[in-house]
C-alpha cells in the first residue's frame, strides 16, 4: 500500500468540503453576474439588474464595513481590547474630515486630515486611557463606554445634529457601465449594467488597505509582533521590542483606520448622530462573525454582512435585519469564537473580572426597613411631579439596573440586553393588550396579558442566555450589544408586528379595585411595591442554593462542573430569572411612558441601563436604585446644573469617574464612608 | 503482573470503578496521552507516578471530560461515559482535586463544600433558602471537620492560605457521596504534619471509596496505595505493586536522578 493511495481513500475533511462549496458558489454567483438570466430566474430574483446591484451594493457596503472593522479587530488582537468607541473614531474622523475638505476646497485633504487626526486621537486614547488600565478587560471596556457617551454628546454640541454631505471630486462622481449585461432589448440593443464609480474605488481601497494589513501582519517581524500580542509580552521584551511604543502605534493605526473610513464612508454616504452607534454596530457583528483579532476573518465577516444586509433590503425588507442576526447565531452556535477566530482568544472561562468582584452579602436589616418606610412616605410632601418623574421613573429604571446586576454581579456576565428585554415586555403589553394605536391590539384582559408578557421576557432573555453563555467575559458585552440593536432595528423596520417607527400609543395602566393606577400617587406605590418585591426575592434568593451557585459559577466555572453543576443551565437560568424582572419593569414602563416604540429599547438607552448600574454598584441589590435615582434626578435638573442639554456629558462623565475611582459605586462610596465614621468597624459576616 | 493476580487483586469487586480502552489525547501535534489501557476496581486505591509531564494531569482531565480523550473510551462502573459532559460523570459518582486550585474566591469554605454537595443532588438550582438545620449543611460541615477546616468555615476562599485552600480542594472531592476520586498531587505544598494528616484521611475513607492518587512523594504514595502504575511520555510504562515498585531499578533511577521530575 503506498502513501498516494491512502490519501486518496481518506474521507474529504471538513475544511475541503467547505473549500468546495465555497468555490461551487462563487462559480454560480459568477455566473448569475455575467451569464444571460433564463426568464424563470428573472422572474423569481425580480430581474437581473436588481440582485446584481444588491450584490455590487453588498460588495462595497462590505469594503466599507471591512474598512471601520479591520481597525477594530486590529487593536483586540493586540491588546484584548474592545474598543467600544471605535465608532466614535469613525464619526469624528468624518466631521474632521469634512471641515478639512471645507477649509481647503479639496476633498483629498480631507481624507488626509481626518486620518491623521484620529491616528493622533488613537495614540491618545492608547497613553491616557488604556496603559493605566492595563490587564483590566471589563474596565477597560466600560471606560471605552463611557468615553462613546462623552464623545457623542461633545460632537452634537459642536457638529450640531444636522447632516453632512460631501463633495466628491468630480473623478470621482458619477457612474460607470460595467460589463455586466443586464438585459438585451428586442432590437439586440444590449443593456449594460450602470454603478456609481465612487463606491468602485472605495471597495478598491478597502482591498488594497486589507491586503497591506495582511503582508504588514503576516510578512514583517513587527507584524508577528503584533500578532503575538498580549499573551507573549515575554516575548515581546525579549525581543527587545518597546512594547508601549508597539501599543501606541498599534492604536494609532487603529484610530487612523477609522478615521479614514469616516471620510470615505460618509462621502458614500452622509455624516450625521447616530452614525457612531451604526459603525460600531456593523464592526461588532462583523467581527463576532469573522472573529476577532484576525484581518482575514473581518474580510469574511465584512462580506458576509454587507451582502446580507443589501439582500435583505431588497428582498425581504421588513426582516432584513433577521437575516444578519441570523448570521450571527448561527455562527456563535457552530464557532463560539468566529469563523477564523481564535479559540483561545475567547476566554469562555475567565477569571473573574476585578469590578465585580465580591458582593456584600444582602440582608434584611432595620436600614431596609427605614429605607421603605421613607420611599412609602415620599407621596406626603413631594409634589406629584417628583412622585411621579423622578420616584417612580427611578424605580422603574432601578428595577431594569437590578436585573442587570443580578446577571454581572452575582453571575459575572454582564448583559446589555436587559433593557431590550423590558422592551419585549413592553411591546408584548402594546400587543396583547389594548392600545391606542389602531394596530393590533388584542385586547386580552390585565389578569392574562401582564403576566403573558413578563414570561415572555423571562423566555427571551433565557434565549439570549443561550446565545450569550457559549463565550463569556467581554464577550458577553458584544454580544448581548449586537441582540439589542437588533431588536431595536427589527422594531424599527418591521411594521406588521411593531408597528414600526411609531410604536404604539395610547397604553395606559388600568383602574383596578377602584384606583385610578395611571395617577401619580397610585402608580408610585405600584412602582414601590414591584420594586420591593423584586428587591426582597434577589436578597432572599441571593442566598439560596442557586444564588450561592451562580456565584460560585462567576468565580470558577470549571469548578463548577467538577462538582457536578452544567454551567450552562445554570447561567441560562439565571437569564430567565433576570428576564421575569426585567419582563416586570417592561410592563411598568410602557405603562409610565404611556407608549413604546424603538426609541425606548435604542442602543443609547441600553447603555443608560450599564451606566446606571455601574455608578450605582454591582456589589449590592440596592446598587442599582441608588444609580436610577441619580441618574434620573441628573436627567431631570441637568439644565439647571450645567446651563444647557449637556446630560450624556455629565453622566458619562461621571460614569468614566466611576469606573476611574470607585469600581464598587455610589454604593462602595457610602459603605465605606459609614465604615469610616461608625464608632468601630464591623467585621463583615 | 499475571492476569492472575489482577484477578485476584479484583476478587471481591465484581465491576470495575473505570475502564479506559487505548485512550489518547493531542493538543495540536502534541500527543499528551497515546495509548492508555487501564482497569481500576471498585473500591481500589491506585497510585499513578511519573515526571513531570507525563502526562498524569492529561490523564486525569480525560477521565472527568475537562479536555476530553480525542481517542479511545471510557467506562465508569461499567458504564461508557466517553462522550459525556463532565457534570454527568460528576453526578454518576467521580470526584477529583486540582493540582493547581481551582475554587471560588467569592464565597465561603462552608458555602464551596454545602454547593459541592447539593451539585450531585436534584436541588442543586433551588431557589429556597436552606434552613440552619439543613441536612446538606450538616454534611457540610462535617467535610470541613474532616478536613481540619472547622475555624475558617465562614473565612472567604480568596483569604486562606495555601495549605487551607489545598485542604478545600480535597473537601470539595470528598462532597455529595463520591464513588470514585481523582487526587491531582494532593499533597504538594502541604507541611510534614499536614502530609501525616492527608495521609490518614486518604486511610479513613469508606472501603467502598476507591481512588488514584497522583503523588510525587513516593513515602506518601506508597503508603496510601495498593497498587501503583508508572507514566512516561504519555505512556503506561510499568505497573506492580508499591513494594515492587519500590524495589524497582528504573524507578530508583528515576526519582534519585531527577528528584522531582
Ligand atoms: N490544555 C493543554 N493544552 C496544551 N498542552 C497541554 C495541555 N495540558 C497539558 N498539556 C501538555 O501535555 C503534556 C502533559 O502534561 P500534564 O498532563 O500536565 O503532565 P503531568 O501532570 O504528568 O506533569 C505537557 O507537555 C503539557 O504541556
Ligand atoms: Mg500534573
Amino acid at each position: 500500500m503506498t502513501l498516494a493511495t491512502t490519501h486518496t481513500a481518506q474521507a474529504p475533511s471538513a475544511r475541503q468540503i467547505a473549500t468546495g462549496l465555497g468555490l461551487l458558489a462563487a462559480a454560480i454567483l459568477l455566473w448569475m453576474i455575467f451569464g444571460i438570466w433564463p426568464e424563470w430566474l428573472s422572474a423569481a430574483l425580480q430581474g437581473k439588474k436588481a440582485f446584481v446591484s444588491a450584490i455590487l451594493d453588498g460588495v462595497t457596503l462590505a469594503g466599507l464595513y471591512f474598512l471601520v472593522a479591520s481597525g477594530f479587530t486590529l487593536v483586540f488582537g493586540l491588546m484584548r481590547n474592545v474598543n467600544l468607541a471605535h465608532g466614535s473614531l469613525y464619526l469624528l474622523g468624518a466631521y474632521v474630515g469634512y471641515d478639512f475638505a471645507n477649509w481647503t476646497g479639496n476633498w483629498w485633504f480631507g481624507v488626509l486630515g481626518g486620518t491623521i487626526a484620529l491616528a493622533g486621537v488613537g495614540a491618545l486614547l492608547q497613553i491616557l486611557v488604556f496603559q493605566r488600565l492595563a490587564g483590566d478587560e471589563l474596565r477597560q471596556t466600560l471606560v471605552t463606554i463611557g468615553i462613546s457617551i462623552v464623545a457623542a454628546d461633545l460632537m452634537l454640541a459642536v457638529w450640531g445634529g444636522k447632516t453632512y454631505q460631501f463633495e466628491i471630486p468630480a473623478s470621482l462622481d458619477g457612474a460607470i457601465s460595467l460589463p455586466i449585461v443586464t438585459a438585451i432589448r428586442s432590437n439586440g440593443h444590449v443593456i449594460f449594467l450602470r454603478f456609481p464609480f465612487y463606491r468602485l474605488v472605495v471597495l478598491a481601497a478597502s482591498v488594497i488597505i486589507g491586503v497591506g494589513l495582511w503582508l504588514g501582519l503576516n510578512r514583517t517581524r513587527v507584524g508577528m509582533m503584533i500578532r503575538a500580542g498580549v499573551d507573549d509580552r515575554v516575548m515581546l521584551s525579549a525581543a527587545a521590542v518597546n512594547v508601549r511604543l508597539l501599543f501606541v502605534g498599534v492604536f494609532a493605526i487603529g484610530g487612523a483606520l477609522a478615521g479614514f473610513s469616516g471620510v470615505v464612508g460618509g462621502s458614500a454616504l452622509s455624516v450625521a448622530p447616530g452614525e457612531d452607534v451604526r459603525y460600531l454596530m456593523a464592526s461588532l457583528v462583523v467581527v463576532i462573525v469573522g472573529g476577532m483579532g484576525s484581518i482575514t476573518g473581518a474580510a469574511i465577516g465584512a462580506l458576509l454582512i454587507g451582502l446580507a444586509e443589501q439582500l435583505g433590503l431588497v428582498y425581504f425588507p421588513t426582516y432584513g435585519v433577521v437575516l444578519t442576526f441570523a448570521i450571527m447565531v448561527v455562527t456563535l452556535a457552530l464557532r463560539p469564537q468566529g469563523i477564523l477566530g481564535n479559540a483561545r482568544l475567547r476566554a469562555a472561562d475567565p477569571p473573574r473580572a476585578a469590578s465585580v468582584n465580591d458582593i456584600v452579602t444582602a440582608e434584611f436589616n432595620p436600614a431596609t426597613a427605614a429605607l421603605l418606610f421613607a420611599l412609602i412616605l415620599i407621596p406626603a410632601f413631594a409634589s406629584p411631579f417628583l412622585v411621579y418623574q423622578v420616584c417612580a421613573q427611578a424605580l422603574i429604571l432601578g428595577l431594569i439596573a437590578l436585573s442587570l446586576m443580578i446577571l454581572a454581579g452575582y453571575g459575572g456576565m454582564v448583559s446589555l440586553a436587559q433593557l431590550t428585554v423590558a422592551g419585549v415586555a413592553g411591546y408584548a403589553v402594546a400587543i396583547l393588550g389594548p392600545n391606542g394605536a389602531g394596530v393590533l391590539g388584542l385586547n386580552w384582559p390585565l389578569w392574562l396579558y401582564v403576566p403573558a408578557a413578563i414570561l415572555i421576557a423571562g423566555a427571551v432573555n433565557a434565549v439570549i442566555g443561550v446565545i450569550a453563555v457559549r463565550t463569556a467575559g467581554i464577550y458577553t458585552i458584544m454580544i448581548t450589544l449586537a441582540v439589542g440593536a437588533a431588536f431595536f432595528f427589527l422594531a424599527q423596520q418591521n411594521y406588521s408586528l411593531f408597528n414600526g417607527h411609531s410604536g404604539f400609543r395610547g397604553i395606559a395602566p388600568p383602574d383596578l379595585f377602584g384606583v385610578s393606577w395611571r395617577l401619580p400617587t397610585p402608580f408610585y406605590y405600584l412602582c414601590l411595591g414591584v420594586a420591593a418585591l423584586a428587591y426582597a426575592a434577589v436578597v432572599y434568593a441571593s442566598r439560596s442554593t442557586f444564588g450561592r451557585a451562580l456565584v460560585g459559577t462567576r468565580d470558577n466555572p470549571r469548578r463548577m462542573r467538577a462538582v457536578g453543576y452544567s454551567v450552562t443551565s445554570l447561567r441560562v437560568s439565571a437569564y430567565f430569572l433576570a428576564g421575569l424582572i426585567a419582563g416586570a419593569a417592561g410592563v411598568l414602563l410602557v405603562w409610565f411612558n404611556g407608549r413604546i416604540s424603538p426609541g425606548t429599547v435604542s442602543v443609547s438607552e441600553m447603555i443608560g441601563v450599564l451606566v446606571i448600574s455601574v455608578i450605582g454598584g454591582l456589589r449590592h441589590p440596592i446598587g442599582p436604585f441608588l444609580g436610577a435615582a441619580l441618574y434620573v434626578l441628573l436627567k431631570t435638573f441637568a439644565i439647571d446644573l450645567v446651563g444647557a442639554d449637556r446630560f450624556n456629558t455629565l453622566i458619562g462623565a461621571i460614569f468614566l469617574a466611576v469606573v476611574f475611582v470607585s469600581p464598587d459605586g455610589l454604593f462602595g462610596l457610602w459603605r465605606r464612608a459609614a465604615q469610616a465614621s461608625a464608632p468601630k468597624p464591623l467585621a463583615e459576616p | 503482573m499475571s492476569a492472575n493476580e489482577a484477578a485476584q487483586r479484583l476478587s471481591n469487586s465484581s465491576v470495575y470503578a473505570l475502564e479506559l480502552e487505548a485512550v489518547g489525547r493531542r493538543f495540536g501535534a502534541l500527543e499528551a496521552l497515546a495509548d492508555v489501557t487501564l482497569k481500576v476496581g471498585a473500591g481500589e486505591r491506585r497510585a499513578i507516578l511519573g515526571s513531570n509531564g507525563a502526562g498524569k494531569t492529561t490523564l486525569f482531565n480525560a477521565i472527568t471530560g475537562d479536555f476530553p480523550p480525542t481517542s479511545g473510551r471510557i467506562r465508569f462502573f461499567g458504564e461508557d461515559v466517553t462522550e459525556f459532559p463532565v457534570e454527568e460523570r460528576i453526578r454518576r459518582g467521580l470526584r477529583r482535586t486540582y493540582q493547581v486550585s481551582q475554587l471560588f474566591g467569592g464565597l465561603s469554605v462552608l458555602d464551596s463544600i454545602f454547593v459541592a454537595c447539593r451539585g450531585v443532588s436534584r436541588s442543586r438550582l433551588s431557589l429556597l433558602r436552606p434552613g440552619a438545620r439543613d441536612a446538606t449543611f450538616a454534611q457540610a460541615r462535617n467535610i470541613a471537620h474532616l478536613t481540619h477546616l472547622d475555624d475558617v468555615m465562614e473565612t472567604p476562599v480568596a483569604a486562606l492560605s495555601h495549605g487551607q485552600q489545598r485542604q478545600l480542594e480535597i473537601a470539595l472531592a470528598l462532597s455529595g457521596a463520591p464513588r470514585f476520586i481523582l487526587f491531582d498531587e494532593p499533597a504538594a505544598g502541604l507541611s510534614p504534619t499536614e502530609r501525616r494528616d492527608l495521609v490518614a484521611l486518604l486511610g479513613a475513607l469508606p472501603a467502598h471509596i476507591g481512588y488514584i492518587i497522583i503523588e510525587h512523594d513516593l513515602d506518601v504514595a506508597l503508603r496510601v496505595s495498593t497498587y501503583v502504575t508508572m507514566m512516561h511520555n504519555g505512556r503506561i510504562f510499568k505497573e506492580g505493586l508499591p513494594s515492587e515498585i519500590e524495589e524497582d531499578d528504573e524507578v530508583q533511577a528515576l526519582y534519585l536522578g531527577a528528584a522531582h521530575g
